[in-house]
């Protein structure tokens, strides 16, 4: 019976490193989302000014931007994802369920970005708040439909945060504003997620078994 | 060796993942920085943890399990599955009826 209580007590220790994990991978993701993404927008914004100085051409300049923003922050989420899930390869199929809904949910933000490039130009920069709101909402879904980690609220809060901001954002005549605007609240949603999300990592270490 | 609860539970975290902070290992399990590094030399005398300092934007400790106590914990567990699975079947279906 010792051992057993034993073997459960650490069963539980590793299901809370897990939580824990995942927890604080999720919070440096979004932080990283929220600085990385707005900062290659706004060099791509300002692509002639960068372009005057350095003596480059301005189109290339704004494509360079976007792609290594992009490139920087899938590279990121995956990289990070997969040191968190690194589990020794004789773990169950069943226990490692986590590695079957992460490119799922890869590919719904890439397919999320990707369709805003579509829209016109006078909606492409309110359209990033949308493609995230949208994609938060839908990792929710699937983190939720999988069951695999409970609090992913901070996801939901978020998706229904980004939504919400990019409404009154659609009022605004002014492009240049609105560009600078729509990239603002999408940092500060973003990162604001990410303090939040490894706070709860934190207290998930000190919470009792 | 796995006698205490908190070195069993550190070897089964370093065996599944490999590398802990000593920060992390001392919040999961509950204990003070003077206990957790006390079940670590015991575990460090017999080989099979080895902790390290990782430099980051704060000093780190990083416990880590070496292959010996990849292998030792291995032993341990067959052991103890076997050991399972020596209760009779009739006196666990006994159980079952009453």
């Amino acid at each position: 019976m010792e051992e057993l209580n034993k073997v459960l007590q650490a069963l539980s220790v590793v299901e809370r490193y897990e939580e824990y994990l995942f927890r604080k991978v999720w919070g440096r993701v979004l932080m990283v989302i929220g600085i990385v993404l707005p900062l290659g927008a706004l060099i791509s914004m300002n692509a002639v000014v960068v372009a005057s100085t350095i003596g480059l051409d301005a189109e290339l300049i704004s494509l360079l931007a976007n792609v290594l923003a992009v490139i920087l922050c899938f590279g990121f989420v995956a990289y990070s994802f997969l040191e968190s899930w690194k589990t020794v390869p004789s773990k169950s199929e069943e226990e490692n369920t986590d590695s079957k809904h992460g490119p799922l949910i890869g590919i719904v933000w890439f397919l999320a970005f990707i369709l805003t490039s579509l829209l016109p130009e006078s909606y492409r920069l309110v359209s990033l708040l949308w493609a995230a709101s949208a994609s938060c909402l839908l990792t929710f879904v699937i983190l939720r439909a999988v069951g695999s980690h409970g609090q992913v609220n901070v996801l939901l809060i978020l998706g229904i945060s980004l939504g919400l901001v990019s409404f009154p954002l659609l009022f605004i005549t002014d492009l240049v504003l609105l560009g600078y605007l729509a990239l603002l609240s999408f940092s500060v949603c973003f990162v604001l997620a990410g303090i939040v999300m490894s706070r709860m990592a934190t207290e998930m270490l000190r919470q009792s078994e | 060796m796995f006698q205490s609860q908190p070195r069993f539970s550190i070897v089964y975290l370093l065996f599944l993942k490999r590398r802990v902070g000593f920060i992390q290992l001392k919040e999961l399990l509950k204990l003070t920085p003077g206990n957790l590094d006390h079940h670590l030399k015991k575990l460090e005398d017999v080989g099979m943890v080895k902790t390290r300092r990782v430099l980051s934007w704060r000093p780190l400790v990083m416990v880590e399990i070496t292959s010996e106590g990849i292998a030792i914990f291995r032993k341990y567990i067959v052991k103890l599955r076997s050991l399972l699975e020596e209760i009779p079947d009739n006196l666990l279906y006994e159980q079952e009826k009453e």
